[in-house]
């Protein structure tokens, strides 16, 4: 683990509230599928999606695994696990942080889904398979800036390993697969081309984020960066109170998700929500009901409740409102609000 | 799969339970039924099912499972090769069995099959036709798609006797359901598992029975002919489709538990098997759907006591409506005039790949197999030199190592990616062009290709000139939705400075050539080519044809859609196309047939 360069702190970070909180929840519950941030260059895309670093709770994993599997969730051990719980072992936990992985642009494919061990092969002979980005993304997050510039031959590896939540390499004489379970978090200027449907629509939530115009909130903008550049270490000190305590609401909101059961209400409203919008697909359903548990453990609560699935609809609908690649898509979220305050008061 | 190779996946969502999607999932318990069966593809857009029906195939058939095509796959691991570790260890030759062999009697599955290059979609098809151990069960073929990401050609669509088109659920009740369900699989799979644990069960065993009784069931003479008589009707391609019928609703027949197929079986496998090979929009409107199709002397009664018609009206019901087709048919035929235009020594240069897949020299794109190293070796295949080095070890002075390697035994990648096109339009907006109409054509005409070129990953650029000037509204992009927007702010008058504007498209595309690579490059001339501008204070047409002359000295290949209408008919656009050396056709003759079906159906103007 390399902790090359200090990160900003997440906990001072001013505004972009939308951005936080779709970061965060995605954070509590993996399962929402990721986040994509939209915005011009300079909103802070990047700098928020690498602050989490710090904030990010640890894990129990199983001791020894190379896909840090999570030690409780049997079903989606990797080979190896399952081998060694076959062979009779008890598996030990171990700790370790959830970090944010970056998949550079420049990636190659072998870099990304992984490749035969060249330096093994050489000097023993045996196949080995050397684990990629996609291996070290398991039960992390993958961090893709300028996610629309990616090549689609890369493009193409993520949609299978998150559609699957496994990553299947059939390649230089390998022959393998491991388990590739990752928090997808994209960031993109809309100004430099488009993102395909199909990537977009695996994007648990977007959000769109745009320079502050509030004048006080500006100025602390570029007061904290001075701060934060004259002395890295002494500004992360001063905020480290503040990220104890996010990252404690997030290790409490994880425990709470798992109490939630979704009522019939609130299953309802999704279906009518997307249905009221035309949103085609089973995704945008399930995306807002899980968004609307996270919601609702995030602020301690252990019921979902109409109001969170109001609060999250604004993150997972816009990008899922094209259906054809010209109709513009647009959510016109006062007509939508106005209309779920008349429809589920 | 492999010994040793535990599947990874906890258990899938249970196949039963799916809500809907009806006829995909006889499609998929057809071919489980049924060795003879080629292939079953589903089509649909996202968030539809697809995977989770097809991963719900895993167990259905005792000792079954879902083995996965992925996307990253090179053609050696698909077809086997030697075994590197065997000859290292023991100096024996062994073959290696690849993906194909490895899936007999398994559930071979292709996500996004139409990402796959063609050449491994149709090495997946020949593996399932001419499997190549007798002995070895041979695997279901299964392909999800969704079409929005590019279609696959007809050809490759022939190969699978099955295809199917699936939608989410329309009906707020059902969209709960699936909610339902699917919110429970998360939070308790094991309960969800449970509940269906009876259906899966009685399930398996209806498969169990159809597969044995299978070899019994007949399909009466009369159906046999019915079903001739539906496949020549809705005109579709080829014998392949009246065998698929035939085996399909036989495989139906078994399933049902009898012996021989009923009229209900044939529908519904002709509605399976045949949607995808209608000969696309023979005539406007004409397609066989219920309402199109009612001339009554076709329907002859046959002794098994169904017409055609019958079938064909269930089919119609049962296959979604054509509309969506026709846009993209459109596309696919103005794009492929760009292959047929009159450039052999261009041709020859791209003979060997598609429009849409390139060979690339850098380091760039997918790994698809290895060669001899052609020029200095930057990209080496170590998988490939290995097995090249294998042989010779026992002869070689390994100094220690497990492997020596001579330059003899080095391969290189050959490495695709799907670079696209860059295709500029150049309009003409000049007040000949202002007639309401023929402008809406013309965004109409661009519009289809750009759906075409969005599918190819192909750059879109789009210069309009008019008045005094030629403007670059959108330089080479691959935002399509920009394209479009800038489509519709058009504006139209003036004059025709016909010259200055192919200067420009020329400009921009060798401009975005040299910047961003990219093969292929296109430029189509939407004009009447009534130039009246000058460039240098010459003829204007004259000085067009000879910009014209200096682009078709270049590897652009060029279209010219003349716009001019009514008579008497000037020639310009074909002295431009002539001059260009490029293809030329006239808007005017699409625009009575599927040009303004698809200009209305996108409402543009």
């Amino acid at each position: 683990m390399k902790e090359g360069r200090l990160n900003f702190p997440f906990a001072a970070i001013v505004g972009q509230e939308d951005m936080k909180e779709a970061l965060l929840l995605n954070v509590v519950y993996p399962m929402i599928g990721g986040v994509l941030i939209r915005g011009e260059k300079g909103t802070a895309k990047s700098t928020a999606v690498r602050s989490l670093a710090e904030i990010l709770p640890k894990r129990m994993v199983v001791s020894g695994c190379p896909y840090r599997c999570a030690l409780n969730d049997v079903d989606h051990y990797c080979n190896s696990c399952r081998e060694r719980m076959a062979a009779g072992e008890v598996l030990s936990a171990e700790e370790a942080s959830m970090r944010v992985i970056e998949l550079p642009l420049n990636a190659t494919e072998d870099r990304v889904a992984g490749t035969l061990d060249i330096e093994q092969a050489i000097r023993t002979g045996k196949k080995r398979f050397e684990p990629g980005i996609l291996a070290m993304a398991n039960g992390n997050i993958l961090y893709v800036d300028e996610v629309n510039l990616l090549d689609d031959h890369i493009v193409d590896l993520l949609l299978d390993a998150a559609a699957m939540g496994v990553n299947y390499v059939e390649r230089e004489g390998i022959s393998y697969s491991h388990p590739s379970r990752f928090v997808l978090v994209g960031t993109m200027n809309p100004e430099e081309g488009e993102i395909r449907p199909q990537l977009l629509d695996r994007f648990g939530l977007t959000v769109d984020v745009s320079g502050d115009l509030d004048l006080t909130r500006r100025k602390e903008v570029v007061e904290r960066r001075i701060a934060f550049e004259r002395d890295p270490e002494a500004f992360r000190a001063s905020y480290g109170p503040e990220s104890a305590r996010i990252c404690e609401a997030i290790v409490s909101a994880q425990a709470t998700i798992g109490k939630i059961t979704p009522t019939e209400d609130v299953l309802d409203m999704a279906v009518q929500v997307s249905m009221h919008l035309g949103v085609d697909g089973h995704r945008a359903d399930l995306t807002l009901v899980k968004a609307a548990m996270a919601s609702a453990a995030m602020r301690g609560r252990d019921r979902v409740q109409r109001e969170d699935v109001r609060r999250v609809a604004g993150m997972v609908l816009p990008h899922r409102m094209r259906r054809t690649p010209f109709e513009e898509g647009g959510l016109d979220m006062e007509e939508l609000n106005a209309w779920m305050r008349e429809r589920f008061p | 799969m492999d010994e040793g190779e535990v599947s990874l996946m906890n258990a899938p969502f249970p196949f039963t339970g799916v809500v809907g999607n009806d006829l995909a999932k006889k499609g998929l318990l057809a071919a489980l039924v049924s060795p003879h069966l080629s292939g079953v593809l589903i089509r649909g857009g996202t968030g539809t099912a697809k995977t989770t029906m097809v991963r719900g195939m895993a167990g259905l058939v005792p000792g079954m499972e879902v083995v996965n095509v992925p996307l990253n796959v090179t053609e050696e691991q698909m077809l086997g090769g030697l075994d590197l570790e065997a000859v290292l260890a023991e100096g024996r030759v062994r073959r290696t069995p690849g993906l194909l062999e490895r899936a007999g009697g398994h559930v071979l599955y292709v996500d996004e099959i139409n990402l796959l290059t063609e050449r491994f979609v149709h090495l997946v098809a020949d593996a399932r036709a001419f499997p190549q151990h007798a002995d070895g069960a041979p695997f279901v073929l299964v392909g999800t798609m969704d079409p929005d990401e590019g279609e696959l050609s007809p050809h490759l669509m022939d190969r699978f006797d099955i295809v199917v088109d699936i939608k989410g659920a329309k009906d707020a009740e059902e969209r709960l359901e699936v909610l339902r369900r699917g919110m429970r699989f998360l939070r308790d799979p094991a309960g969800l598992l449970d509940g269906f644990q009876g259906e899966e069960a009685g399930l398996r065993n209806r498969i169990a029975r159809a597969r044995e009784l299978l070899p019994f069931v007949t399909l009466p003479a009369g159906h046999a002919e019915t079903i001739a008589q539906v496949v020549l009707e809705m005109e579709a391609e080829g014998s392949r489709g009246d065998i698929a019928v035939a085996r399909t609703a036989m495989a139906l027949a078994a399933l049902a538990g009898r012996e021989e197929a009923d009229l209900d079986d044939v529908k519904t496998a002709a509605a399976l098997c045949l949607g995808h090979r209608r000969r696309p929009a023979r005539k406007e409107g004409e397609r066989p759907t219920a309402e199109g199709e009612g001339d009554p002397s076709s329907g002859e009664r046959d002794e098994a006591g169904g017409t055609s018609d019958e079938v064909l009206e269930a089919v119609a019901a049962m296959l979604p409506a054509p509309d969506r087709v026709i846009p993209i048919g459109d596309g696919m035929m103005l794009g492929n005039l760009f292959a047929n235009a009159r450039r052999p020594a261009l041709e020859r240069r791209h003979r060997s790949g598609r429009r849409d897949r390139a060979i690339c020299t850098s380091g760039h794109g997918r790994y698809v197999r290895s060669r001899l190293p052609q020029g200095r070796l930057t990209d080496l295949a170590f998988d490939a030199t290995f097995r090249a080095a294998a042989p010779y070890q026992f002869q070689r002075d390994r100094r220690g190592m497990a492997l020596a390697i001579e330059p003899s035994d080095l391969r290189e990648k050959v490495r695709m990616d799907r670079t696209g096109s860059t295709i500029v339009f150049l309009v003409d907006a000049s007040g000949s062009m202002g007639v309401r109409e023929r402008m809406g054509m013309v965004k109409g005409t661009v519009l289809t290709m750009l759906t075409d070129s969005y599918q190819k990953r192909d750059s879109v650029g789009l210069v309009v000139f008019h008045r005094e000037s030629a403007e670059v509204m959108l330089p080479p992009t691959r935002s399509v939705q920009g394209a479009y927007r800038k489509l519709k702010e058009i504006p139209t008058g003036g004059k025709t400075p016909l010259a200055l504007g192919l200067v420009k498209a020329g400009e921009v595309i060798s401009s975005h050539i040299s910047r961003c690579g990219g093969a292929n490059p296109s430029l189509v001339v939407i004009s009447d080519g009534r130039a009246n501008v000058p460039l240098a204070g010459g003829d204007p047409f004259g000085e067009a044809l000879d910009v014209a002359r200096e682009i078709s000295r270049t590897p652009i290949r060029t279209v010219v859609v003349d716009t001019g209408t009514g008579m008497p008919r000037i020639d310009r656009g074909e002295r431009l196309a002539e001059a260009l050396g490029g293809s030329y056709l006239r808007l005017e003759d699409m625009s009575s047939t599927q040009l303004a079906r698809t200009i209305r159906a996108a409402s543009l103007g």
